[in-house]
């Protein structure tokens, strides 16, 4: 119970944190400055605001962001504002400056997910060498391969010698070609696919095959040599382009719409624990 | 005769397989080029790097590997090839999805290099700062301030280094570069909100055919400038580089015409499965 607490506080502290990083300014907004650099002291800033003069006192907390040509705020120390420059000055709200360091932090996390995956693996394939599960070489493989990933990994970008060649031969004569060749597979199960299962039974089924042809006819040279004679509007390619453009788009933006609103309401559960499934009722 | 045509809705799956390898392996033996009807989408994105300004950098988001090779080397080597020839500097990065984006990315520029633009140098005319995890928190970072998640390139120079990476000292975060151009199998949408949500940066997108379809309402919207899909777009972009259909000799020209190939395989097979299964149901009556 402890465990399942202290996940459910540090999924709600993390998600509450970017919101309110999200929603609060980076500055005390009754305390922020906007206006033309007059001058810059290691002791004090003076803006122009509204054609008087202000000065403000550099204190640990100031946060001062540049101007950009485009109008963007670009984040500097105080002392690097020039004499002109477009500044926006004020105490900080303290959120914004641990982005960096949480963002940093969620970016390690992820990347542990990966070791995590390897123990896992290691686990389950060093039990089945060590009991003699059938077919327990394979497991025996699988150690031989990470081992020559991870040697021929440190090739990488090594102008000669042996772990070069390693590098070439696992990275560009093994995993290219096998998950080139993986990926092609496709094709051929596409073909097949769309021969046994593409049947016109119904108006609805018609519509799509037509609308299939012509954005499969549109997207290839073909398309346009079979229509080139015609007016534009009844070429292939313009056809297809109208096909994604305009009926896709409307299609796709209903089903994402559709999928955000759910997305929101599944990560709000997510935020606050209420989620109940078969990982989440077990006691961790 | 209906009996006859009925059969036609039970090939046996391997001459399939065996037209649409033909198809695929034919035009590799013979030597056949296709002119090409050039999208909105592609031309939107080649005539939005015409107009690149001279002091501007652009962001390239090479994360792609092996698997997606076919539609995406095409799409990468258009564009570098393009941005060599304007002589406007790029940043390579490969976020997130696949550790080996970064080294194909090399691999297509080596080739640029070698092949057509042998005065182009690293660290001046572009960098590979390899691949990086974190997602959209990474993507915020490089907008933010690009050294936050990137110390060092992937040959081990610091970015501060000016005399290996000069191009590196004049780009600090997302206001220096001009456009952001993502490709991969399916691109990251997170470029979108964190990226040209924030900051206005024109985002644009290369990716596999079949992702397209979820990404074209970003065209409409005026979000993504514009995007190359598949074989198709590195074929049209190619197009556009060299009105010549001679001088054409990218891997999107090379490959649109296995896929026009495979396309027509694809067709033809449904409407033969289509007039057997119509067969069928006229002899039942």
């Amino acid at each position: 119970m402890t465990k399942r607490r202290l996940i459910a506080l540090v999924t709600f502290l993390a998600g509450l944190y970017y919101f309110l990083e999200f929603v609060v300014p980076p500055t005390v907004p009754w305390r922020t400055l906007r206006g033309e650099v007059v001058s810059v002291s290691p002791t004090a800033i003076v803006l122009r605001v509204d054609g008087q003069e202000r000065q403000i006192a550099i204190e640990p907390n100031l946060i001062a962001y540049r101007e950009r040509p485009t109008g963007a705020p670009e984040r500097v120390e105080p002392a690097q504002l020039r004499v002109g420059d477009r500044a926006q000055v004020g105490p900080s709200t303290y959120l914004s400056d641990w982005i960096t360091s949480v963002n940093n932090f969620f970016i390690v996390l992820g990347a542990m997910a990966w070791g995590m995956g390897l123990i896992s693996l290691v686990m389950v394939h060093s039990g089945n060498i060590r009991r003699r599960r059938p077919e327990w070489y394979g497991s025996v493989l699988f150690f031989v391969a990470v081992a020559g990933g991870m040697v021929a990994g440190l090739g990488y970008g090594v102008e000669s010698g042996w772990l070069k060649e390693a590098n070439d031969v696992v990275f560009n004569y093994l995993l290219r070609p096998m998950s080139s060749t993986v990926f092609s597979l496709l094709a051929f199960h596409m073909a097949t696919a769309s021969y046994r299962a593409f049947r016109v039974r119904s108006g609805e089924a018609a519509l799509m095959m037509a609308s299939a042809f012509i954005v499969m006819l549109g997207q290839i040279p073909i398309g346009l040599w079979l229509t080139h004679g015609l007016p534009s509007f009844l070429q292939l390619p313009v056809m297809a382009q109208w096909i994604l453009y305009i009926a896709n788009s409307a299609a796709v933006r209903g089903m994402w719409f559709g999928m955000m609103v759910g997305a929101i309401a599944v990560g709000l559960r997510f935020w606050l624990s209420l989620e109940r499934g078969a990982f989440f009722d077990r006691e961790l | 005769m209906w009996e006859w045509l009925s059969k036609l809705q039970a090939i046996d799956r391997r001459w399939i397989y065996l037209s649409i390898w033909v198809a695929c392996a034919l035009p590799f033996v013979v030597n056949i080029k296709l002119p090409v009807y050039v999208s909105p989408e592609t031309r939107r994105l080649y005539e939005f790097i015409e107009k690149c300004p001279p002091d501007k950098v652009v962001l390239v988001d090479s994360a792609w590997d092996a698997g997606s090779q076919g539609e995406n080397w095409g799409q990468v080597e258009v564009v570098f090839e393009h941005l060599f020839r304007r002589r406007i500097p790029f940043i390579v990065t490969s976020v997130e999805i696949t550790p080996l984006g970064a080294q194909f990315a090399d691999k297509v520029i080596e080739k640029l290099v070698r092949e057509k633009f042998p005065d182009r140098k690293y660290g001046v005319d572009w960098v590979n700062l390899g691949y990086t995890k974190g997602g959209w928190q990474a993507i915020q970072q490089i907008a933010r301030d690009i050294r936050q998640q990137y110390k060092k390139d992937s040959r081990g120079y610091s970015l501060d280094d000016a005399e290996n990476l000069p191009l590196m000292q004049r780009v600090r975060n997302i206001e220096d570069i001009y456009l952001v151009y993502s490709v991969t199998y399916s691109p990251m949408e997170d470029w979108i909100p964190f990226v040209h949500g924030v900051y206005g940066t024109p985002i644009a997108f290369g990716c596999a055919g079949i992702q397209s379809t979820t990404y074209y309402r970003y065209l409409l919207s005026g979000q993504l400038v514009g995007m190359l899909v598949g074989v198709r777009g590195a074929a049209e972009y190619d197009a556009l580089l060299h009105p010549d259909i001679r001088e054409r000799n990218s891997m999107g020209t090379r490959l649109i015409v296995p896929q026009a190939f495979g396309h027509l395989v694809i067709i033809v097979a449904v409407i033969l499965g289509n007039i057997g299964y119509f067969a069928a149901r006229r002899r039942r009556g």
